[in-house]
């Protein structure tokens, strides 16, 4: 696989994809034709090319690919480890309709998320992007963006920009909290119940202590997401031109 | 990794347990599939592997209660050749993948592998930590490409970090992934692997790959990343 390569997809007129956009790249004939119309009606965006690719862009911003490894013959394998090796990181979902263990094993090794077998089933191919695309948004739904700063809270870590934060475990768990709430003012009494589940509560000015601290981690970054204070009630934590 | 099965259909199950076992992952192996997933919501795991018999609306609950409680772990139905109607039911209710059963071994094992990897997020089976490279079942680790001889346990945990590459994950979840229900490892014993892994990783020049942070351990790539600077220090 060359590298900084092309391929050449046309969109699908008429589709909305609020599901995700797949690529198909799959032999042509009724098969197909069933394929694309059973997910445009489950509200995916679909691009199809029904021709082996010469080249391909991994920046193509599919969400999944559908591959007909049969399409590639001997090249299969190598075009998925290609695609993996180019970057695209994406699920890829691939079909044989004659095929053996060991090429379905390959497959997998190279990088298919899922291998079917058989003719082309266009309800199971839709059911089977539901689910992998279920996956990448939990994947997702663990880093928040607030202006320039970005919480990954599976990763627990805390960035603004490249830069990352060095932050204790308390400082954290009430970044994460503001985050979650960015814009939103969180009381004390909110944070220190995240943080202390309600066991053996300290005094609510603790969490004063922490707010300086992060402030003082923000400012260094030279970053443009405050936490502003709301007296009597919390804090509020917004990007900079984002206020009222 | 740490796989839970059950199921109704006598011989998939039998053989999957068989499959996993002589590919020494650590399995623990429940009456039902229903059962499976129950334990499932209990205990630490990486894949929950079940055998139904229908795929009736019991079980499409029982899929999507232990979905909404653990979104992390996979879950793969074994179906036996000839019930591929209830596979987009199961993919719905939340399983990750469904497959005929086959008999074959090898190929259950990398459709396994394969939807583990990508319930933590990875596209292939060869996880890169900086310079270390580890690939998924294999039991082969290198650094640089110099191949790192480790005990099962010291692969198993590092195996069990390497998926949640930059997650903390704590000791608790370590020993229920790394062992079997109805063992009593001493909590102290995950200290020990991750002292000997340490000392490995040493040994061929790259330190810091393995962290602990409290009573969690996390891997990530050793120190900060070049043209990263870190600010402030933890209060």
């Amino acid at each position: 696989m060359t590298p900084g390569t092309r391929l050449r997809v046309h969109a699908m007129e008429g589709s909305s994809g609020t599901a995700g956009r797949v690529l198909v790249i799959v032999a042509a004939g009724p098969a197909v034709k069933a394929l694309v119309a059973a997910l445009t009606r489950a509200d995916f965006a679909v691009d199809s090319c029904t021709g082996e690719p010469l080249e391909i862009e991994v920046s193509a911003g599919a969400d999944l690919i559908i591959l007909d490894l049969e399409m590639f013959g001997a090249r299969a394998i190598g075009f998925v480890a290609g695609l993996r090796d180019a970057g695209f990181h994406s699920p890829i979902i691939a079909f044989a309709v004659d095929s053996d263990e060991a090429s379905a094993r390959r497959a997998i090794e190279a990088g298919v998320d899922r291998y079917l077998a058989g003719p082309i089933d266009p309800l199971q191919i839709v059911a089977r992007c539901r689910s992998l695309l279920r996956r990448v948004a939990v994947q997702n739904a663990s880093v928040t963006q607030v202006g320039c700063l970005q919480i990954d809270a599976a990763a627990m870590t805390a960035h603004i920009g490249c830069t990352k934060l060095n932050l204790s475990h308390s400082q954290f768990a009430i970044l994460e909290q503001l985050a979650r709430r960015a814009g939103q003012v969180a009381t004390r009494q909110l944070l220190l119940d995240r943080l202390y589940g309600g066991i053996d509560t300290p005094s609510p000015g603790v969490v004063d202590v922490f707010i300086h601290a992060l402030r003082r981690h923000l400012a260094a970054a030279k970053s443009t997401t405050r936490i502003e204070t709301v007296r009597g009630i919390g804090f509020c934590l917004h990007a900079l031109g984002n206020t009222d | 990794m740490k796989i839970i099965t059950g199921g109704e259909a006598a011989r998939p199950s039998a053989s999957v347990l068989a499959a996993l076992t002589r590919a020494s992952h650590v399995v623990d192996a429940t009456g039902s599939s229903r059962d499976a997933l129950d334990f499932a919501r209990l205990t630490a795991c990486d894949a929950v592997v079940i055998c139904p018999e229908f795929a009736d609306g019991a079980m499409l609950c029982a899929i999507s209660a232990f979905r909404t409680h653990s979104p992390q772990a996979a879950i793969v139905a074994i179906l036996n050749i000839g019930e591929s109607r209830d596979a987009e039911g199961l993919l719905d209710a939340g399983a990750d993948d469904v497959l005929p059963f086959t008999g074959s071994a090898t190929f259950l094992l990398a459709r396994l592998t394969a939807a583990i990897r990508r319930a933590w997020g990875h596209a292939v089976s060869d996880i890169q930590v900086g310079a270390l490279s580890l690939r998924l079942g294999q039991f082969e680790c290198n650094v640089d490409g110099h191949i790192i001889a480790l005990t099962r346990m010291e692969y198993h945990l590092l195996e069990a970090l390497a998926l949640r590459r930059g997650q903390l994950v704590a000791r608790q979840t370590l020993l229920e992934l790394l062992y079997c229900a109805g063992n009593e490892p001493l909590p102290k014993a995950i200290d020990l692997f991750a002292h000997n892994l340490r000392r490995k990783l040493a040994a061929t020049g790259n330190a810091g790959y393995l962290e602990t942070r409290g009573k969690a351990f996390v891997l990530r790539s050793g120190g900060a990343i070049a043209g990263e600077p870190e600010l402030g220090s933890a209060a």
